[in-house]
């Protein structure tokens, strides 16, 4: 069931209605044949996928606490993981894997006798994999201890809310919410429903409007002017923002309406002034998971500089191997990494220049250019991102200089360069609704929108939700459109 | 909790007496717009045509035949329903809507061709034009029978049909407070001042060794229906296969099959073929547009011909 659809507004209504109407012991079954029902309503057969690892890693879950001995207890977790990790490689690596060994096969004039699975990738896998695997890797750890309600774990795996693209929980934040007795508060609803209402219109209104002008020029990139692939690329950057903050803020919202607590997953990541602020502050709950389970266990910060480069640059490219099985993809992880290890390795050196520039005494220039060159480089990463294959996003990227040229020559000569397709006032709303996020986020900068709203009058209040719930209905985009990180 | 519920249900309630005034507002003015698609509906529900022929079809009715010049030539009063793209069942259906509200005509010229009569196709161009009818059960009923059909909160929340149709909005409200934009049509038909476009060579691009336009034997059983229709309600047709470009004849590999279709129905319901396929007009780029619309010049130029070749059968 996707967030931006009417069937999820009956669903969340009826849910919610029956979660406060139950006594607290019946609640945790209400929630997960929600969440069953929620996620079957993508397709049924992949529940049992998820019903394998739930399984798998309650039991595991249990045996890691009752073992005393330490190498039994690695031996379970290590099963735990592969079993996690083994459904992972059949559902998402295996073609990968296959086609490229079917490809280095006929270079050594082979042929590859490893037939493909014809099998769909399972809704939000990666996401509710990781989410399982964080339980049993704490209770190896003993943060957490094991879960013995199976309803209650099962839940924490399938939750409906953050079932799908995340945010990615850990245990200790999550199960203790499902035992706790919740009752209903006017303040958490009100603001469990904004922040659903804002993730509504960044999704509706923002991201699936940017949709139009990026999926075309994405999908035939030949076709148009390198300026317009460079806005195009631009506007993907928003897009993939507004899209996947907005699944998380109406999850978040929809959560907290019920009184639960889920982790933040983004935090303003365009104007973060470095890479790797920008990773502290772009999906959240996936960078802190791979730190938490991957960076640290690797050696974290106490290894030497070469290694920890390494370390830094191997967690990103396992990171855009996450994301999909394509080496787009890892392309894309590893340009991040990339840009992680050169900006570290090469900061004295820059800042010294900087200083020299006088740049950094005038403070809004110099944040100014930072965040610029950052949301840039994150630009040119998210061409890989985005584009069918990995041929168009080279040929998206060497358009980028034209693209400058072009832009250059349209300022001074006027002639249109731009291409895309289409009108120029659908491209002001574009450029409008880009800026009304922007100004909510500078807002946010300084204080708490939920204070701000909530201090004002009630007329002014209703005015404001009436403009965003109109803004979705009237001018939001609703073709059945998937949320992007649906498809990890 | 039942505080929450009564504010909730306050704000929901709220703005729904405005958003139904505002609605009512725009389909009202959509209903009276001379705009474009709007003009012929609203002369069609308010039963304003009553002509004695009525032009049917696709866009190349409706940019290629004109009403001023069969009426000057032929001394009656017609009316060209012809819906750009359209596929041949939702022409039919406001046939019968048609029939429902006005004076059943005495003639009905059918522009008959390949790319929407004989074939069987579920779209629905330019939705639009239903918007201010979607409480019509009519309306309704046939659009749902469509690839992207309306969905029910197009139907019953208050404005919802209007998602992303500012321009429409603005001339809905617009034509309520009279101040609408009128379409430079004229009874329904519009002759278009351009030059020719490139569409012919790249779908020649796509298809080196031309296309077969596969004739569905549903849409052929569609159109005897048709005949069927206009014969119980003794309304004489008259098909026609306007002018094409002589080019984009030769790209269609099954047109002989495609005319067979149109002969037969022709002997068999005694109904006048009247066929340009092979016109002189063809063989000109400079009548044209594209490869299957003329352009005004050239759409003045058939429909003189036309008004000509229809004459022996309105005296008899």
């Amino acid at each position: 069931m996707l967030f931006n659809s009417i069937e999820f507004v009956f669903f969340f209504i009826i849910v919610t209605a029956l979660y406060f109407f139950l006594p607290h012991r019946f609640r945790w079954f209400l929630l997960l044949a929600a969440s069953c029902f929620f996620y079957m309503f993508f397709k049924p057969v992949y529940i049992l996928i998820l019903g394998f690892t739930i399984v798998i890693d309650y039991y595991a879950g249990i045996l890691l606490e009752n073992e005393p001995d330490k190498k039994k207890k690695k031996r379970y977790l290590v099963m735990s993981l592969i079993a996690n990790i083994g459904v992972l490689a059949i559902f998402k690596y295996f073609n990968f894997l296959n086609t490229n060994i079917s490809g280095l096969s006929q270079l050594m004039g082979y042929n590859n006798p490893i037939p493909y699975l014809h099998i769909l990738l399972p809704i939000g896998l990666s996401f509710h994999t990781f989410q399982a695997m964080s339980y049993t890797i704490e209770v190896y750890r003993g943060h957490q201890k094991a879960e013995r309600h199976f309803g209650i774990y099962s839940l924490y795996v399938m939750f409906y809310p953050q079932l799908v693209a995340g945010p990615i929980e850990r245990p200790q934040n999550m199960l203790h919410q499902f035992h706790e007795v919740k009752y209903f508060n006017y303040n958490n609803t009100v603001a469990g429903l904004r922040l659903m209402l804002w993730g509504m219109f960044k999704k509706a209104v923002i991201a699936d409007r940017l949709a139009l002008i990026t999926d075309p020029v994405f999908n035939d990139p030949h076709s148009y002017s390198a300026l317009s692939i460079l806005v195009a690329a631009v506007f993907f950057s928003f897009e993939i923002y507004c899209d996947f903050s907005g699944y998380s803020d109406i999850a978040l919202g929809s959560a907290r309406v019920m009184g639960f607590d889920l982790m933040k997953n983004f935090d303003r990541p365009y104007s973060a002034r470095k890479i790797s602020e920008f990773w502290r502050r772009w999906h959240i709950s996936l960078s802190t998971w791979f730190k938490d389970y991957l960076y640290i266990p690797l050696g974290g910060n106490r290894v030497p500089v070469l290694r920890r480069h390494f370390n830094l640059f191997l967690v990103f490219l396992v990171s855009g191997l996450w994301h999909g099985a394509d080496w787009k993809f890892i392309i894309w992880g590893a340009l991040h990494g990339f840009y992680s290890v050169f900006g570290t390795v090469t900061e004295p050196a820059r800042r010294k220049m900087w200083v020299m520039t006088g740049i950094p005494k005038i403070k809004w220039l110099d944040g100014a250019i930072q965040k610029a060159t950052v949301f840039f480089l994150v630009t040119i990463a998210w061409i890989f991102f985005r584009a069918n294959t990995t041929t168009d996003a080279l040929y998206m990227v060497r358009s980028v200089p034209k693209a400058i040229a072009e832009g250059f020559t349209m300022l001074m000569t006027r002639v249109n360069a731009l291409n895309i397709p289409i009108s120029a006032g659908k491209l002001a709303l574009c450029v409008a609704v880009v800026g009304v996020m922007e100004l909510v986020h500078s807002i946010q900068k300084k204080r708490s929108i939920n204070t701000l709203i909530q201090n004002q009058p009630r007329a002014l209040r209703w005015t404001v939700y009436y403009l965003f719930v109109f803004s979705i209905i009237y001018m939001g985009i609703f073709h059945n459109r998937q949320f992007i990180y649906f498809q990890f | 909790m039942k505080k929450f519920t009564l504010r909730l249900l306050l704000f929901c309630l709220a703005p729904l007496p405005l958003l139904y005034f505002l609605q009512h507002v725009i389909d009202t003015g959509l209903k009276r717009s001379r705009n474009f698609f709007y003009a012929e509906w609203s002369d069609l529900y308010h039963g304003k045509i009553n002509a004695d022929l009525i032009v049917c079809g696709t866009s190349r009715a409706w940019v290629q035949i004109s009403p001023r010049i069969l009426d000057s030539s032929l001394n009656i009063n017609s009316y060209n329903l012809g819906m750009d793209a359209t596929p041949f069942y939702l022409q039919f259906e406001r046939l019968k809507l048609y029939l429902r509200y006005n004076r059943k005509p005495k003639y009905i010229l059918q522009e008959v061709g390949y790319t929407s009569t004989l074939v069987r196709t579920k779209e629905l161009p330019h939705p639009q034009q239903y918007l201010p009818y979607l409480s019509d059960t009519t309306i309704w009923r046939v659009t749902q029978n469509t690839d992207e059909p309306f969905s029910q909160e197009d139907r019953y929340f208050p404005l919802y049909k209007y998602n992303n149709e500012l321009p429409v909005v603005k001339e809905g409200i617009m034509s309520y407070l009279g101040r609408g934009v009128k379409s430079e049509k004229y009874k329904g038909y519009m002759g278009m001042e351009k030059v020719w476009d490139s569409s012919f060579y790249q779908f020649r691009q796509a298809n080196p060794k031309g296309k077969v336009f596969p004739v569905d034997p549903q849409a052929v059983a569609l159109f005897r229906e048709f005949l069927d229709y206009c014969k119980t309600n003794d309304i004489k047709v008259f098909m026609v296969y306007p002018p094409a470009f002589i080019e984009s004849l030769y790209a269609t590999i099954n047109r002989e099959e495609i005319e067979q279709v149109y002969k037969r129905f022709s002997a068999e319901y005694n109904v006048p073929f009247l066929n340009y396929m092979y016109d002189s007009l063809n063989y000109s780029r400079s009548n044209f547009y594209n490869s299957l619309h003329l352009n005004k010049r050239g759409s003045e130029i058939f429909s003189a011909k036309l008004a000509t070749d229809l004459r022996p059968y309105m005296t008899k």
